[in-house]
């Protein structure tokens, strides 16, 4: 069955399979992205000058620079500082190996994971500190 | 108290550490809290008595019960040497311990074989000298444990997840007075729920609200001058689930309790996979048994750097690293009904896709290769389907050219 109103061609996709592959694109994203947006970033902490050509990654290095540093941060916090359409140039980032994502680890659908943690100090002399201690864990 | 009870039972176990002292020392801390709640009750106790005049003896029981338990819920009624905290939390931390002195978190004696560092003068002038940098760990450790504790008494079902993450990360920034790169939030609050392990927090539009049978893991850290606390805990709505988080408790404590100056990592992930392991769990009536997600894993924290390069594995057969002294550790572990090994939600196809079209654009994977990702990942890629529909109506002509082929793999670009 051809679509009339595609346009044949000899050796190229036809538009029923661009149909079809776009009703399969639409299928697959709904069921894998749902939560699994990126949304931690962090600028590694070894990486040296790297030469950028893009001036909208250039100005938002320097934002990251300023404000976090080698610390994480997400999305929220650039849009906190006022930037917008920051998209292109943190993904240009990701790409240079200035700035790595860290998108959301997830175990098997229907699945719950919990977690504690603590950080503790091991001090020279006294034993180890557990800093975070407190009444509830 | 899981804390507690673990204790009990390991201390049997390996019997290497004398935990008693601690131990009294915490009890002590809290007794001194729960007569602290118990003064504020009584005082509003007498000012009602006052004003009403008429109650007898029975009411005024009942009513004391009541105030009691009141006081002890409240976030306000915990009294610091400069003060009350409100809630939400608002007061620097700063101004709640006027002489500059955080309270010391718990101390656990040294293993067995580390006794005379306790002894050792030089150990001891060491561990003098680096006081003031303990005292700001401590500052953003007890930034962490007010937060904390109004988040967790605060949060409901029906909040939406950014409004929670916001409440939080301005209670830190007023809390521990943000300025710039030298104080501020560490790293972006956690709040990952259910099957998400980690790493992920609302971005900005989000709008998932919290269901009454998630499990949302509060993971939010804290820094001065670079030095970082990380600490997170799970916080849920239904009872079913607090066997999970006991397992889990349990064997984070028996990493923090496993862990010291000289000892190996690999014995650390051991024993806390052996105690996370011996629990079961029933949820929605049926029965798991608790596994430890493999490939998360502590990690050393050293300034302005969160991931410091010693990992510290929650399972079996990790590296024979020693931990040093003057590390500072995240000891977290991670308990699943799941298959105790995380991976990233774009599962194989689209981490698949996402890789080969970051790297070769041009080239088109192939049939074998796009059926292997659906065997795998039970998802239908969409391009193979396009690839059989491809093949089976141009069986007898030539194949695409080159410049039609990227052009179809272009339009399952996932940026």
């Amino acid at each position: 069955m051809t679509f009339p109103l595609a346009r044949r061609r000899f050796d190229g996709v036809r538009a029923s399979d661009a149909l079809l592959t776009s009703v399969f694109f639409l299928l697959n994203r709904r069921y894998v992205i749902e939560d699994g947006e990126c949304s931690h970033y962090m600028k590694n902490f070894d990486v040296g000058h790297v030469p950028l050509r893009l001036p909208s990654a250039k100005k938002l290095l320097g934002v990251i620079d300023r404000n976090f540093g080698t610390l994480a941060f997400c999305k929220r916090y650039l849009d906190r500082l006022g930037e917008t359409r920051y998209s292109m140039a943190l993904k240009n980032l990701c790409d240079n190996g200035i700035v790595q994502p860290y998108p959301p680890l997830c175990d098997v659908k229907g699945s719950y994971v919990a977690q504690y943690e603590h950080t503790i100090l091991l001090k020279p002399s006294s034993g180890v500190e557990v800093l975070t201690r407190g009444e509830d864990y | 108290m899981t804390t507690t009870t673990t204790r009990a039972e390991d201390e049997g176990k390996d019997g290497a550490r004398d935990v008693d002292a601690s131990d009294a020392l915490v009890e002590g801390v809290r007794e001194m809290r729960v007569r602290d709640d118990d003064e504020d009750g009584g005082a509003e106790n007498v000012g009602a008595e006052n004003v009403g005049g008429e109650n007898d003896a029975a009411a005024k029981k009942k009513k004391k019960k009541k105030k009691k338990k009141k006081a002890a819920l409240t976030t306000t009624s915990k009294t610091y040497p400069g003060g009350k905290q409100t809630a939400p939390p608002s007061v620097p931390v700063r101004e709640l311990f006027p002489d500059g002195a955080y309270p010391t978190g718990e101390i656990l004696p040294h293993h067995d074989h580390n006794l005379w560092r306790e002894t050792d003068e030089e150990k001891r002038e060491l561990e003098r000298l680096e006081e003031n940098l303990y005292n700001e760990a401590r500052q953003c450790a007890e930034v962490h444990r007010e937060v904390r504790q109004y988040i967790s008494e605060w949060v409901k079902p029906g909040m939406k997840y950014i409004d929670v993450c916001e409440t939080l990360e301005n209670s830190v920034r007023r809390l521990i007075e943000e300025r710039g790169l030298e104080a501020g939030v560490a790293f972006p609050t956690g709040c990952s729920k259910n099957h998400i392990a980690a790493h992920w927090t609302p971005n900005g539009g989000c709008e998932s609200v919290i269901d009454k049978d998630d499990v949302i893991k509060f993971d939010f850290g804290v820094q001065v001058k670079g030095r970082i606390i990380d600490c997170a805990f799970t916080k849920t709505f239904n009872d079913m689930y607090d066997p999970l988080l006991k397992a889990v408790n349990e064997a984070t404590e028996t990493g923090i309790k496993t862990a010291g100056i000289d000892v190996r990592l690999c014995d650390i992930g051991e024993a806390v996979q052996e105690v996370m392991e011996s629990h079961t769990v029933e949820i929605h009536g049926k029965e798991y048994q608790v596994k430890c997600c493999s490939n998360l894993n502590g990690h050393s924290i050293d300034p302005y750097r969160i991931h410091a390069g010693k990992s510290v594995p929650i399972v079996r057969g990790g590296v024979q690293t020693k931990m040093e002294e003057g590390e500072y550790y995240a000891i977290e572990t991670f308990g699943s009904t799941g298959r105790g090994c995380v991976h990233f939600e774009r599962a194989f196809s689209l981490v698949f896709f996402s890789s080969i079209s970051a790297n070769y654009t041009r080239r088109k994977p192939s049939l074998v290769t796009l059926t292997v990702v659906f065997l795998v990942s039970g998802v239908f890629p969409g391009q193979l389907v396009a690839e059989i529909v491809h093949r089976t109506r141009y069986h007898s002509t030539a194949r695409t050219s080159p410049g039609e082929t990227s052009q179809c793999s272009r339009s399952l670009h996932w940026s």
